[in-house]
């Protein structure tokens, strides 16, 4: 480039020098002007041409620095990537016992989901004093047992319950299994009308509630199940349907109650809440007669009669 | 549930499956006062309900109990049922008491215990 140049300067310093030294010598020579002009646009064009080298010498500079960028990048991810594959290779693989029964993870979450229904909630109270334990052992039980909050009216029952507990040790050993000693019925007690209401079962309101009810309801109103699908009612049909069935079954849960409360009479002192129980409709149990769907199956469980219905 | 509408294979009762219902049912007889009132009503006593209980052992399986929300109470329920001592004896309520004694102590993990 710069040779190019130097070309171009040195034709115009000649031609320039040539024309006045024709002029000073008187000579004008149109020739060397022309010469001038030619040298001239020779030289215009050789700028141009050094502008565009220069344009390109840059362009030349940038795109090698992005070459280095992406090389320089390149690098990396292959690093990174070899780096991966050595990590993958060494992950342990969990090998499952040929023995284990593959559960799909998805019913195990089912399943976890519908126990918890069963699972203590962390408002329960604590255990009913062992009585046939020692009393180094009872009292390990009220130390964990305070970890798990406990209602009020538990909390001084506990340590009255252990004073009893401890005299009634020795008698206590020599019940029967099967009874519950005083001060677990006192428990048992102080349970029911502390409205405590999670059982590891489903408890009376429950039942109450539940499905076999709800086509309790419909036998009582008259009408036949198979017309009617439950499923799509809404709760406000379900609780009138309900309050229209409570009032045809009044007097014969009247007549449950009092024969219920007759027998608790007799019964133990932790019985005295449990009239309350009692007093479920008979139905639930039953399947009713118009029931004939599954003739095929057993036939024994259609058998069922609803003769205690009153 | 739409797609079912059309040609629902299975029989419904009252808008509900057999083995919805069948469900629920066992599911009760976890709770010892019903089982208490079941004893009361004498329902206990009718062979057709005793064979009924022996087909409801499928609830056993599985298959079916991954189906129970209450599963140990229930599938005790339905050994102890089979037994006919404890038939008679569930008419107690002294055994009634302790069933529900029982089943409340057994219902904390063992981790709490101790």
């Amino acid at each position: 480039m710069d040779a190019t140049l130097d070309a171009g300067f040195q034709r115009v310093e000649t031609a320039l020098t040539m024309l006045v030294d024709s002029i000073a010598a008187y000579n004008p020579s149109l020739q060397a002007a022309a010469e001038l002009i030619a040298a001239d646009d020779e030289l215009a064009r050789g700028i141009e041409q050094l502008a565009q080298h220069r344009e390109n010498s840059a362009r030349i500079q940038a795109l090698r620095a992005e070459r280095d960028t992406l090389e320089a990048q390149f690098k990396t991810s292959v690093a990174a990537l070899s780096d991966l594959r050595r990590e993958l290779l060494a992950t342990p693989v969990t090998k499952f016992p040929d023995h284990v029964r593959p559960v799909p993870f998805d019913e195990l979450l089912q399943f976890a989901k519908n126990i918890a229904q069963s699972t203590v909630p962390p408002t329960y109270r604590e255990n009913p004093p062992a009585t046939q334990d020692k009393e180094q052992h009872k009292e390990v039980d009220d130390g964990p047992s305070t970890v798990v909050p406990s209602n009020a009216v538990g909390t001084p029952a506990q340590p009255q319950d252990g004073a009893e507990g401890a005299a009634k040790e020795g008698e206590s050993k020599g019940d029967e299994e099967k009874v519950i000693t005083e001060e677990e019925a006192e428990w048992l007690q102080k349970l029911k009308n502390s409205n405590l209401s999670w059982f590891p079962w489903p408890d009376e309101d429950k039942i109450r509630r539940g499905n076999l009810m709800q086509i309790q309801n419909v036998l009582d109103r008259g009408r036949d199940p198979t017309d009617e699908d439950l499923t799509k009612l809404g709760e406000d049909e379900k609780d009138r349907i309900a309050a229209e069935a409570a009032a045809a079954q009044a007097q014969s849960e009247a007549q449950a109650q009092a024969q219920a409360q007759a027998e608790a009479q007799t019964a133990t002192q932790a019985a005295a809440p449990q009239p309350q129980q009692h007093a479920l409709p008979p139905k639930p149990a039953q399947k009713p007669q118009q029931f004939a769907g599954f003739d095929d199956e057993d036939s024994d469980d259609d058998d069922d009669d609803d003769d205690d219905d009153d | 549930m739409a797609s079912d509408d059309a040609s629902d294979p299975v029989p419904r009762y009252s808008g509900f499956s057999r083995f919805e219902l069948e469900l629920e049912f066992v599911q009760c007889l976890a709770n010892p006062a019903y089982l208490n009132y079941l004893a009361q009503q004498k329902i206990l006593d009718k062979p057709d309900f005793i064979n009924y209980l022996g087909y409801l052992q499928y609830f056993k399986d599985p298959k079916y109990s991954k189906f129970l929300h209450h599963p140990g109470p229930t599938l005790r329920a339905l050994e102890l049922l089979q037994q006919e001592p404890f038939r008679a004896e569930i008419l107690n309520p002294s055994l009634f008491n302790y069933m529900t004694i029982e089943g409340l102590k057994n219902a904390i993990p063992a981790d709490k215990k101790d």
